[in-house]
């Protein structure tokens, strides 16, 4: 057999217009597989980075009343969403603070602790905002008053619209 | 640059020259265009590879997800509508060449020595790529694919007496569940692609070694063929050409035909009818020409013993047929038996295809019927045989029904049911569109199906949602969060169904208690209530004191809200047949002399009575009234009648002159009573007007006197 292959290769050599269908032949396969690989390999390549680098737009979600938010008083309020995590959809639950100081402005906080996350409560008698994790502590304004915390509570984006406070959460 | 590297790894390895050596072999005259269809398939095996590797990255096999995840992937990951086509598809696309490979190696007689096990090995490619097919069905896990492997696995049920061992041993235990999922999966994704890959570079391997058949040589002539073109690049061309052919019709048909998701998998679905993938209908098919007689051996014949025994024919072909001839006109019963059994296989698959579960032709009554029920939107909560809403009652495997009860139903369902949630049919509708509606619903038996556009068009539900017993236990879900509900739902969603159907914690004695829930948790009432809903009743219908004053005009107003607790009958305690004796029809004139002891036992006599006697009077009668009344009773009598009969001025005008004549101051004594509830105290006050002249001289009036 290998005496075959030599005796085709010989007379391939032998004559030039056998070698240029050969040439043709042997880079017209590669071109249709470089093109079966791209036509194949592009989609597969998007379909495999998906939602990867997609921004997350968020959605406003309703707290309540704006009545219910006193002056000088943080008001925890709780509300839950849909969230995406890819196929699943998950139940997340937000707890968050309305704090206003004149009844027109309001400020939203995360009670998520800056430190290490644990969740903050409004303490009356101390006036503020405490961590039971490691007894930090911030004032009504969600500056850092005691503990660890590196910085203030996180205010979260908010609107009033026809008397109801919403505030902007991740997700779904 | 890139032959350096070449070089290098050749040094290193020979892999170059190997694979040198590998594609160039020589070819016999006549290889060509009819040798590409074992290559065809390997190029579509490979693209089942490169598009099930990445469907891994995003599937998950379990009940709980395999469907969720199927639908991410086809409805919102960037192209994966497109890969998951490809992929099904390509499953029966690769299918597809491999049976023709398998033909066009049967009729060039390549099975033939000395090359019967490549042929051996293609059967069992062929077997191990159905089995990938049958098991990729499954994974995801909407109706079509449950029952198709209920189906499928109860086939193996019908070998006799071991038969269940079997069926439970594909399923993973008794039923379809999640332990066959999981196992059709390593099957599929692991065991089934190892094996195949096996076989095949077993099967190249053999090729190469014994060299592509010579097309028609002699078994015994091989030698003397001439071999004028190498594989690399005469062939290979070729492959390639074919493989950007069949790459762009995979690309066409997986864009023009996606791969639906029907519902999700529900083993409740009585009514929903499985089908086969359609390289199984001939097995199905020929189950119907067993004569029932036989019973079970009679289905494990056609089931299992003539399939059987086919692919064992297939395997030992190569050692019966020892023929030496290729041509096949030389070997003509091997031939003609093929071209018979291909016809065969394809008369059952056709009739397969054609035969189908039976199907209702509607008639065109029945078609409009069905628009109408389509417009209204009852598929929503009604599903035709499987296929549509699960809330409501599937209406295939009860019908047909009386059309006088399905048009009794649909006009109120609550005459049948008094607790049914289902809206009556809108009162727009006009008569013939509700008389199509009737015979179209009437119709539905088993025979019946929703429209595939519908079933595809279905609204994308939420897992949760997707649960067997969602709807029997939403209830439970809205109280653990009902913030959650209103993200996707607006209250009008649940009084949709609610208005007619209260829920359970509304039902008993619920008006006394739900202050206290508002107060504590109004969460729970934002879920299905708009938020003025409290004010309906706490703005204008709140039965504060002067209630009994406002009542009238507000009933008028607000009367369904009345009857939100009232009952309809509920006036007429007071305003009809619940009066007591005494108020016949002239009481409101002969009220006065009631004891007011009796009325306090059911009126509230301090504001009962002021309703006519101070806040019920006419603009008109103002404190000067008495002076101001006989000019405007004169002119304006029929104004008076609204509410006094001529009686009510005779109890003053009839005893007593009026107005009093010149010489009254000394008739008066002889006409004036001094009895309390005397006719002068309706206009005089005692003190101001007796004791002017008579001072203190004037005795009190006797209250016991009578009137």
């Amino acid at each position: 057999m290998g005496d075959i292959r030599e005796s085709a290769a010989g007379k391939a050599e032998e004559d030039l217009s056998l070698i240029t269908r050969r040439r043709f032949l042997g880079y017209g396969s590669g071109l249709l597989s470089a093109l079966i690989g791209i036509a194949l390999g592009l989609p597969l390549v998007r379909f495999y980075v998906g939602d990867t680098f997609k921004e997350r737009e968020g959605r406003w979600l309703r707290l309540g009343a704006i009545e219910e938010v006193t002056a000088g008083q943080p008001k925890l309020f709780r509300a839950s969403h849909v969230d995406r995590d890819g196929w699943r959809q998950t139940a997340r639950r937000e707890s968050v603070y309305a704090v206003t100081q004149d009844g027109k402005d309001y400020v939203v906080f995360s009670n998520a602790c800056t430190h290490l996350g644990c969740p903050v409560h409004w303490d009356d008698s101390a006036q503020s905002f405490l961590c039971p994790c490691h007894n930090g502590g911030f004032n009504i304004r969600g500056e850092v008053t005691k503990g660890p915390a590196p910085r203030p509570l996180d205010r979260l984006e908010h609107k009033v619209e026809e008397g109801t406070l919403y505030v902007k959460v991740m997700g779904g | 640059m890139v032959g350096k590297i070449l070089r290098w790894i050749d040094e290193q390895t020979e892999l170059v020259t190997f694979v040198k050596e590998f594609m160039e072999e020589p070819l016999a005259k006549g290889v060509g265009w009819p040798h590409v269809f074992g290559s065809a398939a390997m190029f579509l095996f490979v693209v089942q590879l490169c598009t099930g590797v990445l469907l891994m990255v995003y599937y998950v096999p379990s009940p709980d997800a395999a469907y969720e995840s199927a639908s991410f992937i086809s409805r919102e990951l960037p192209l994966g509508g497109l890969v998951r086509g490809l992929h099904h598809w390509g499953a029966s696309f690769m299918l597809i060449l491999v049976i023709i490979h398998m033909l066009q190696a049967f009729f060039w007689g390549a099975y033939k020595k000395p090359r019967q096990i490549i042929w051996v090995i293609g059967v069992l490619l062929l077997l191990v790529t159905m089995g990938l097919s049958f098991t990729g069905y499954l994974l995801p896990w909407d109706q079509k694919a449950y029952w198709a492997t209920v189906v499928g696995t109860r086939i193996a049920g019908s070998v006799p007496m071991v038969g269940h061992y079997i069926t439970a041993l594909f399923r993973g235990g008794p039923d379809v569940g999640a332990l066959t999922l999981t196992r059709f999966f390593a099957l599929h994704v692991l065991i089934f692609p190892a094996v195949l890959i096996g076989l095949m570079v077993f099967h190249v391997a053999q090729v190469r070694k014994k060299g592509i058949t010579p097309p028609w040589r002699r078994v015994d002539d091989e030698d003397s063929v001439s071999r004028p073109t190498l594989f690399y690049p005469d062939q290979v061309f070729k492959d390639a050409v074919v493989s950007v052919l069949l790459l762009g019709l995979l690309f066409a048909v997986a864009v023009l035909y996606p791969a639906h998701l029907e519902a999700k998998a529900n083993p409740a679905a009585i009514g929903y009818v499985p089908r086969p993938e359609w390289y199984f209908l001939p097995n199905f098919e020929l189950l119907k020409y067993v004569p029932t007689a036989w019973g079970e051996w009679g289905e494990f014949a056609g089931a299992a013993v003539v399939p059987g025994l086919a692919v064992l024919f297939l395997i030992v072909l190569p050692y019966l047929d020892r023929n030496p001839e290729r041509l096949p006109r030389r070997r003509p019963l091997i031939s003609v038996g093929a071209v018979a059994a291909l016809g065969v296989l394809l008369y059952l698959g056709i009739s397969g295809a054609k035969s189908g579960p039976p199907h209702a032709q509607l008639t065109p009554q029945q078609q409009r019927g069905q628009k109408v029920f389509l417009d209204l939107r009852c598929h929503s909560c009604h599903g035709i045989n499987g296929g549509g809403g699960l809330e409501g009652q599937d209406l295939g495997p009860d019908g047909p029904r009386q059309p006088d009860t399905v048009a009794k139903v649909l006009r109120s369902p609550t005459a049948i049911n008094p607790r049914s949630i289902m809206p009556p049919v809108p009162a727009s509708l006009t008569k013939t569109d509700f008389q199509d509606l009737v015979a179209f619903v009437s119709a539905i038996d088993t025979t019946f199906r929703m429209p595939t556009e519908v079933i595809a068009s279905q609204p994308h539900r939420p897992s949760s949602h997707q649960e067997e017993n969602w709807f029997a236990n939403h209830k439970y879900e809205v109280r653990k969060d009902p913030t959650l509900c209103g993200q996707c739902h607006e209250p009008t969603f649940c009084q949709s169904c609610h208005l007619k159907r209260r829920p359970d914690s509304h039902e008993k004695e619920w008006l006394k208690s739900h202050f206290g829930t508002a107060q504590e948790r109004p969460e729970y009432c934002q879920v299905c209530h708009e938020e003025n809903y409290c004010n309906s009743c706490h703005d204008r219908l709140m039965h504060t004191e002067d209630w009994m004053q406002r009542h009238s005009s507000a009933s008028e107003v607000d009367r369904e809200m009345c009857q939100e607790c009232h009952k309809p009958d509920f006036c007429i305690t007071c305003h009809g047949g619940t009066k007591p004796a005494s108020h016949t029809k002239d009481w409101v004139y002969r009220h006065q002399g009631a004891q007011a002891a009796e009325c306090s036992e059911c009126h509230n006599t301090k504001t009962f009575c002021t309703a006519c006697h101070e806040g019920a009077r006419p603009e008109s009668h103002k404190a000067d009234w008495l002076t101001q009344h006989p000019s405007r009773a004169e002119s304006k009598t029929k104004e008076c009648a609204t509410c006094h009969r001529t009686e009510f001025c005779s109890s003053c005008h009839g005893g007593i002159d009026l107005p009093h004549p010149p010489d009254w101051m000394l008739e008066h004594k002889a006409q004036a009573s001094f009895a309390a509830g005397s006719v002068c105290f309706r206009c005089h006050e005692y003190n101001e007007t007796c004791n002017k002249c008579h001072g203190a001289e004037m005795p009190e009036p006797a209250s016991d006197t009578p009137h």
